[in-house]
C-alpha cells in the first residue's frame, strides 16, 4: 500500500492550480484590489499547504504518518476550495473581478474540493487513519 | 507522547466520549485539530456578530485596540485552563471536582455548561439563527424566524449527536471559510467605506467608551475560555491546546472582530450577515449565517450533554437529542409568537454568566497556586487515579466562587467577567493556603475514584448489568 502514489499527484495538481489562481489574483488586483484580495486569500494558502503536504508526506517514515499528514493537508485544500466555490460566483467578485476570472476560479475551486475529498478518503480507506486526525 | 500516555489505560468509559474518565491515548489529536476545533467554536456570534456590533460603536482605531486588549485577556485565561485539560485528559467537570468537590464539580459544571450552554445559549443562538436567515430572505416561507429556528436547530443537533468527531469534521470544513469570509468582510468594508483612510475617519453610529467595548470583547468568549479543557483534553501534548488557543484568540479573534467591524463601520450599522449580502457576497452571507451558528451551537449542545448525562439516566446521544429538541422548541416558540422576547431568558443566562468566570478563577487558583504551594508537580496535580480519594464538597471553592461572582458581577466597577474571575482566584488562593497552614480541611466527605472515573452509581450499576447507556 503506497499512499504517496496518489497523494503527490493530488498535491501537485492543487499547487499548480493555486499558482494559476495567484497569477489571476495579481491580474485582478491590478483592476480592483478589493476583488483581487479574494483570489490571493484562497489560492496562496492552497499552493502553500499543497507544497507543505507533499514535502511532509515525502519526509514521513511510516505509512500511518504519511496518511495522517496527507489527510490533514487535503482538508486545507478541500476547505479553502469550498470557500472559493461559495464566494467566487458571488455578485461582487463577478462584477469587480470579471466574469471570466470569477467563473474560472469557481471551476478550479470545484477541482480543489474533489481533490481534497479524494485526499481525505483514500488514505483513510487504505490505512484506517481517522479523517479528523 | 508524554510519560502518562505510555502507561496502560485502566479506565472503563461507561458514559462514552470520555465524559468522566481521561481520554484514551489513541483518541488524542494533533495541534491542527485543536486549533480548528477551537476556531470552529469561535467562528460565529462570539467574533463575527460581536465584531459587527462593535463596528457600530467604535471608530476603527478603538475597534482595533478593543479587539487586541480583549483578546489578550481571554487568551491568558483560556490558555491556563486548556493546559490543565491537556495535562490530565479530563473534562471540565472532572477538573472542577478538585476545587469544588465531586458534587461541586457536578453542580458548577451543570450551571456553566449544562444549563448555560446546553439549554440556554443553544436556544438563544438557534433563535438568532432564525432571525439572521429571516434578514437574508424576508419573503421566503422557509426563512420565517420560527421555521428557520426549527430546521437550524435540527441541523445543529446532528454533529453534536455524533460527538467530538462530528464537531471536528464541521470545524475542518468551515474554519478556512470563516477566515476567508472575515477577509472578504474586511475588503468589502474598505470598499464600501471609500478607502482605508476614510474608514479611519468614520464616526460610529452608537458610540460607547473603549472600556465598555473591551468588556464586550472579553464577555463574548470568557465562558468559552473557562471550559477549554473539554477540547484540550483530546490533545496529544499538554502544550498543544495552549498554543492552539493562544493563536486562535490572539490572531483569529482580532482578525474576525476587526474584519466584521470594518464592514458594519463602512456600511453604517447593519447586521454582519445582511451587510455581506447587500455588499454582494451572495452565498457567502448564507454560509456565514448557517455554518457560523452551527459550529458554535453544536459545541454548546455537546458541552451541555457532557454534564446532563451525569444527572439523567439516558445515553449521551439521547440526552443531546432531548436538549436539542427543547432548545429548538424554545427558539421556534419565540420565533412564531410575534412580539415575544428572549430578554428575560438572556438576563437569566447573564446572571449565570457572571459566576462562570469566578468558577474559572477558582480552578486556576487551585491548579496553579494552591497545588504549587503544596509542592505537587504539574503533571500530578489533577491526574485522575483509581483508588484516589476526592472530596465530595470543597467548601472553599464554593465560597470563593459565590462571593467572587456576586462582588465581581454586581458591586465592583470595571469588566464584570474579569472582576469575578480575579476575585474568585484571589479568595480561593488566600482561603486555601490559610486553611492549610491552620490545619483546617477544605473538604467535606470523600469519594473513592473507581475504574469508571467519576461516573455516578446508577451509571456503574447499569453498565455492569450490561444495559445499553
Amino acid at each position: 500500500m503506497n499512499v504517496e502514489r496518489y497523494l503527490h499527484p493530488i498535491f501537485l495538481i492543487s499547487m499548480v492550480l493555486g499558482i494559476i489562481g495567484a497569477i489571476m489574483g495579481v491580474i485582478v488586483w491590478g483592476k480592483d484590489p478589493y476583488a483581487g484580495f479574494l483570489w490571493l486569500l484562497i489560492s496562496v494558502p492552497i499552493a502553500l499547504f499543497s507544497l507543505g503536504g507533499s514535502l511532509r508526506v515525502k519526509m514521513a517514515k511510516d505509512i500511518e504518518t504519511k496518511a495522517g499528514i496527507g489527510i490533514q493537508h487535503s482538508w486545507w485544500v478541500l476547505s479553502f476550495g469550498f470557500s472559493g466555490l461559495i464566494l467566487f460566483p458571488a455578485p461582487f467578485f463577478v462584477q469587480h473581478g470579471g466574469a471570466g476570472y470569477a467563473y474560472s476560479m469557481t471551476v478550479i475551486s470545484l477541482i480543489w474540493v474533489i481533490l481534497g475529498i479524494i485526499g481525505i478518503y483514500k488514505p483513510h480507506a487504505d490505512t484506517g487513519v481517522s479523517i479528523t486526525i | 507522547m508524554d510519560e502518562e500516555h505510555k502507561v496502560k489505560w485502566p479506565w472503563v468509559d461507561a458514559l462514552g466520549d470520555y465524559a468522566v474518565v481521561p481520554v484514551h491515548p489513541k483518541e488524542r489529536r494533533t495541534l491542527t485539530n485543536q486549533f480548528l476545533v477551537f476556531t470552529g467554536v469561535l467562528a460565529c456570534i462570539a467574533a463575527l456578530w460581536g465584531g459587527g456590533a462593535l463596528g457600530t460603536q467604535l471608530n476603527l482605531t478603538n475597534l482595533i485596540i478593543a479587539a487586541i486588549v480583549g483578546s489578550a485577556i481571554v487568551s491568558v485565561i483560556g490558555a491556563l485552563t486548556a493546559y490543565i485539560g491537556g495535562h490530565t485528559g479530563t473534562s471540565t467537570y472532572v477538573n472542577l471536582s478538585r476545587p469544588f468537590g465531586r458534587y461541586g464539580g457536578f453542580l458548577w459544571g451543570l450551571a456553566a455548561a449544562g444549563i448555560t450552554c446546553g439549554l440556554g445559549w443553544f436556544a438563544v443562538e438557534t433563535w438568532l439563527f432564525g432571525v439572521m436567515i429571516h434578514d437574508l430572505a424576508p419573503n421566503a416561507w422557509w426563512a420565517n424566524v420560527g421555521v428557520a429556528s426549527i430546521w437550524g436547530g435540527l441541523l445543529m443537533m446532528t454533529t453534536a449527536v455524533i460527538g467530538y468527531k462530528g464537531l471536528s469534521f464541521l470545524s475542518y470544513l468551515t474554519v478556512p471559510l470563516f477566515i476567508v469570509l472575515a477577509g472578504v468582510a474586511f475588503a468589502m468594508g474598505v470598499y464600501q467605506g471609500g478607502g482605508i483612510e476614510k474608514i479611519f475617519s468614520i464616526k460610529p453610529v452608537n458610540p460607547v467608551p473603549l472600556s465598555v467595548a473591551i468588556t464586550s470583547v472579553v464577555g463574548l468568549y470568557i465562558a468559552g475560555a473557562t471550559i477549554t479543557a473539554d477540547v484540550g483534553r483530546f490533545a496529544k501534548r499538554p502544550r498543544d491546546p495552549v498554543i492552539a488557543w493562544v493563536v486562535q484568540v490572539m490572531v483569529i479573534m482580532p482578525y474576525f472582530l476587526v474584519g466584521a467591524g470594518m464592514l458594519t463601520l463602512g456600511m453604517g450599522g447593519t447586521r454582519i450577515t445582511a451587510a455581506l449580502l447587500i455588499a454582494g457576497a451572495g452565498l457567502g452571507a448564507y454560509a456565514m449565517a448557517i455554518f457560523g451558528q452551527w459550529t458554535t451551537n453544536d459545541n454548546n449542545l455537546y458541552s451541555g450533554a457532557l454534564n446532563w448525562v451525569l444527572l439523567v439516566p439516558l445515553s449521551k446521544r439521547t440526552v443531546t437529542i432531548i436538549e436539542g429538541v427543547i432548545g429548538t422548541a424554545i427558539a421556534a416558540y419565540v420565533g412564531f409568537a410575534a412580539g415575544a422576547s428572549l430578554d428575560p431568558f438572556i438576563n437569566f443566562l447573564n446572571i449565570l454568566g457572571k459566576f462562570v468566570p469566578a468558577v474559572g478563577g477558582v480552578l486556576i487558583a487551585d491548579f496553579y497556586v494552591y497545588r504549587w504551594y503544596k509542592k505537587i508537580p504539574a503533571h500530578e496535580r489533577y491526574a485522575l487515579k483509581i483508588g484516589e480519594k476526592i472530596g465530595e464538597i470543597n467548601w472553599a471553592g464554593w465560597l470563593s466562587a459565590i462571593v467572587g461572582g456576586i462582588l465581581g458581577g454586581w458591586y465592583v466597577p470595571g469588566i464584570a467577567a474579569l472582576n469575578s474571575l480575579i476575585l474568585g482566584f484571589v479568595f480561593y488562593a488566600i482561603i486555601a493556603i490559610l486553611c492549610d497552614k491552620a490545619g483546617i480541611s477544605l473538604y467535606i466527605g470523600k469519594y473513592t475514584v473507581t475504574k469508571y472515573g467519576l461516573a455516578p452509581t446508577w451509571v456503574v450499576k447499569r453498565y455492569e448489568r450490561g444495559e445499553k447507556l
